[in-house]
């Protein structure tokens, strides 16, 4: 979704004086792309019609078809249930879901080669990019992927089985990892509501968790929430978002927050295909079409909105050879006769139950947190990744991450009335996070009336 | 009654939201239905490019789809059943794309799936809308009364647009997808 911001049409818009150089710009990846110059690159992002647009579209149906194989269909499976799934996995339905994930290992040395020639122009064109949509690295992430031999859902054990998942989970200040522990990165989230349209809770239930680790009053556990409508203040109130920090540092998620720590952590299992080396990923793509290939993401000097778009392209490669390993997996249990999908699990029908699920949307970071009492939900509270990165300002003034990478972005965009100016910088910026986000992003030009708008309309006025 | 017309009867709208989920929630009533083998009865709320990559993997195309939705509009009353017939065109390529960005999001929306579903050629011969007027958006389980008596209307009307003809007697509005996003 972020490819039309980086197009021929959009950059023609906003900063003409790209296209002759793009067009004069050798791709440095044409024996993996296929294309010339930059130039042919950005032509074939314009949406709609553009051929890298469409084929993204079209390998979205390849990876759907390979998740039904196991989830029935997607989104919403209707296969996964406590404790497992509840369809029969045989050596046939992992030909099945191999014979797709192989079309990703060509796909992933294009995206990446596209990515990697569109993101470098930019960045030799006009080094002022680098300040689009920066900030500190500063991010969280539950880490995803768990390995049967080290999973048991215990929270007595998450710091053992959380730092087994293919990706690490963890906190990262400013490039720097903090913890990898799934306990710590629990106790220290803290939820505020200082300047969201919501009532502050009472009480503090909640003071330490099973491992004795210190409950802040505003932890998840410990939270209540009471929606409290009122008039937008820039000052006051002005978001139905709640600003979740960890430490008291607002963090930003991303599914490219998962490759960063694993890659900075170095604690991941050994892996046929990845090897984090504490600045870098490199990832082995098996041969398909294209020869084999190591590919690396190298964590980058500056954390911007190119850098999180080019990680997102890397981490194609990156979920491909985790499949890719767990298929492996899969095929030896299921070749040494061990074919349990499931544990059985029973909801507890009595005492008071705390839980903390720790598990990667596809935007990144996602917790939930419940509280289960004689047998029913007391209290269940989700943490996601827009939650954090579209946050408010914390009590004390700093900046969510949307609104720290918004306020560090330069206008480079070229216009000469008001009315021309589309917010393209700004758009990058906030894409970088969640490339659908636009979708209520409002930029007002200063002393003027116009506003580059895009909201989700529910209108109807079409019928006659 | 009309023979073999290909035919998918789909619901479109959130769940939880009161009389703005009749689509959904009449699901099961629908599926209950004593409808022919060449009628699919579906939800289709798990995104528009989903849906049209499974219409394009028809062997045979969908010649008729009927879409349940409730929109709130502007003079008619909470229970009202007005039919639309969709009679293609496009919005400009900048609301298709936006279109696209909420279809990736998530957003469960009829226009959307109309727009991009017309951008990506799978409406074939008829695209028929049964809309119905929910009111304001509440969330919850429940509908209105004056949404619950409407129900059998509403599984009676999705029977007979799925089953039959057309008739001109009907009582039929258009949609314009040009027109669908502007103002006013």
């Amino acid at each position: 979704m972020a490819g039309p911001d980086y197009s021929e049409e959009m950059v023609a818009a906003t900063n003409p004086e790209l296209i002759e150089k793009a067009a004069n710009t050798k791709a440095k990846n044409k024996a993996v792309h296929g294309y010339d110059t930059v130039l042919d690159i950005m032509k074939d992002l314009n949406p709609l019609k553009g051929k890298l647009y469409l084929e993204a579209l079209t390998m979205t149906r390849v990876a759907r078809e390979a998740y039904v194989q196991i989830g029935g269909k997607y989104p919403h499976p209707q296969s996964v249930v406590p404790g497992g799934i509840s369809v029969t996995v045989t050596l046939t339905t992992l030909n099945e879901v191999r014979s797709r994930l192989v079309k990703f290992f060509d796909y992933s040395q294009k995206t990446t080669g596209i990515w990697d020639d569109v993101f470098d122009f930019f960045l030799e064109s006009n080094p002022e990019y680098e300040k689009c949509g920066v900030r500190p690295a500063t991010m969280a992430d539950t880490g995803v992927w768990d390995r049967p031999d080290s999973y048991d859902a215990s929270f007595k054990n998450c710091d053992k089985w959380g730092k087994d998942r293919w990706s690490t989970p963890g906190i990262l200040v400013d490039g720097e990892v903090v913890t990898t522990n799934l306990s710590e990165l629990n106790a220290g989230l803290e939820e505020f509501v200082e300047h969201s349209y919501y009532e502050k809770w009472d009480g503090h239930r909640f003071k330490t968790d099973d491992k004795g680790l210190p409950l802040s009053p505003n932890h998840p556990w410990n939270k209540d929430t009471v929606p409290k409508p009122g008039k937008q203040s820039w000052r006051d109130r002005y978001s139905w978002d709640t600003c979740p920090t960890w430490d008291r540092m607002p963090m930003e998620a991303g599914a490219y927050s998962r490759m960063y720590l694993t890659a900075k952590a170095n604690v991941a299992p050994p892996s046929r295909f990845l090897e984090n080396t504490g600045h870098s990923m490199k990832i082995k793509v098996p041969k398909h079409t294209l020869p084999e290939a190591e590919l690396e993401w190298k964590i980058p000097k500056h954390w911007n909105a190119f850098e999180r778009n080019r990680a997102r392209a890397y981490c194609i490669p990156y979920s491909a050879m985790v499949a890719m390993e767990n298929l492996m997996m899969a095929q030896e249990l299921i070749r040494n006769g061990e074919t349990q999908v499931s544990t059985p699990f029973e909801i507890p029908k009595t005492g008071t139950h705390v839980g903390f699920g720790a598990w990667g949307a596809g935007r990144g970071f996602l917790t939930h947190h419940l509280i289960i009492e004689k047998g029913v939900i007391e209290n269940y509270q989700i943490i996601t990744p827009s939650t954090m990165n579209a946050a408010p300002r914390t009590p004390w003034g700093e900046p969510g991450p949307y609104e720290e990478a918004v306020l560090n972005t330069p206008i480079l965009e070229k216009f000469d009335k008001p009315e021309d100016y589309k917010g393209i910088d700004i758009l990058r910026a906030i894409r970088s996070f969640d490339p659908c986000m636009p979708c209520t992003t409002h930029i007002m030009a200063k002393d003027t009336d116009h506003v580059v708008s895009r909201e989700v309309t529910t209108c109807a006025c079409g019928i006659e | 009654m009309e023979l073999n017309k290909k035919t998918f009867v789909g619901t479109v709208g959130y769940h939880l939201l009161g009389n703005h989920s009749i689509g959904p929630t009449l699901l099961p009533d629908l599926q209950k239905m004593d409808t022919p083998s060449h009628i699919t009865i579906d939800e289709l709320n798990w995104g528009p490019l989903a849906v049209i990559q499974q219409f394009q993997a028809e062997e045979i195309p969908y010649q008729k789809v009927i879409l349940l939705c409730a929109i709130e509009r502007p003079e008619r009353q909470i229970g009202e059943i007005t039919i639309y017939h969709w009679k293609g065109g496009l919005p400009d390529d900048e609301q298709i794309q936006a279109c696209m960005g909420d279809a990736a999001t998530g957003v469960i929306s009829v226009e959307n799936l109309l727009v991009l579903g017309e951008h990506f050629k799978i409406w074939e011969d008829e695209v028929i809308l049964v809309d119905v007027e929910p009111g304001p958006e509440v969330a919850g389980l429940q509908f209105t009364p004056n949404m619950q008596k409407q129900i059998p209307e509403i599984l009676e009307t999705v029977f007979r647009l799925a089953t039959e003809e057309l008739s001109e007697t009907e009582k039929v509005s258009y949609l314009f997808g040009d027109k669908i996003f502007a103002n006013g």
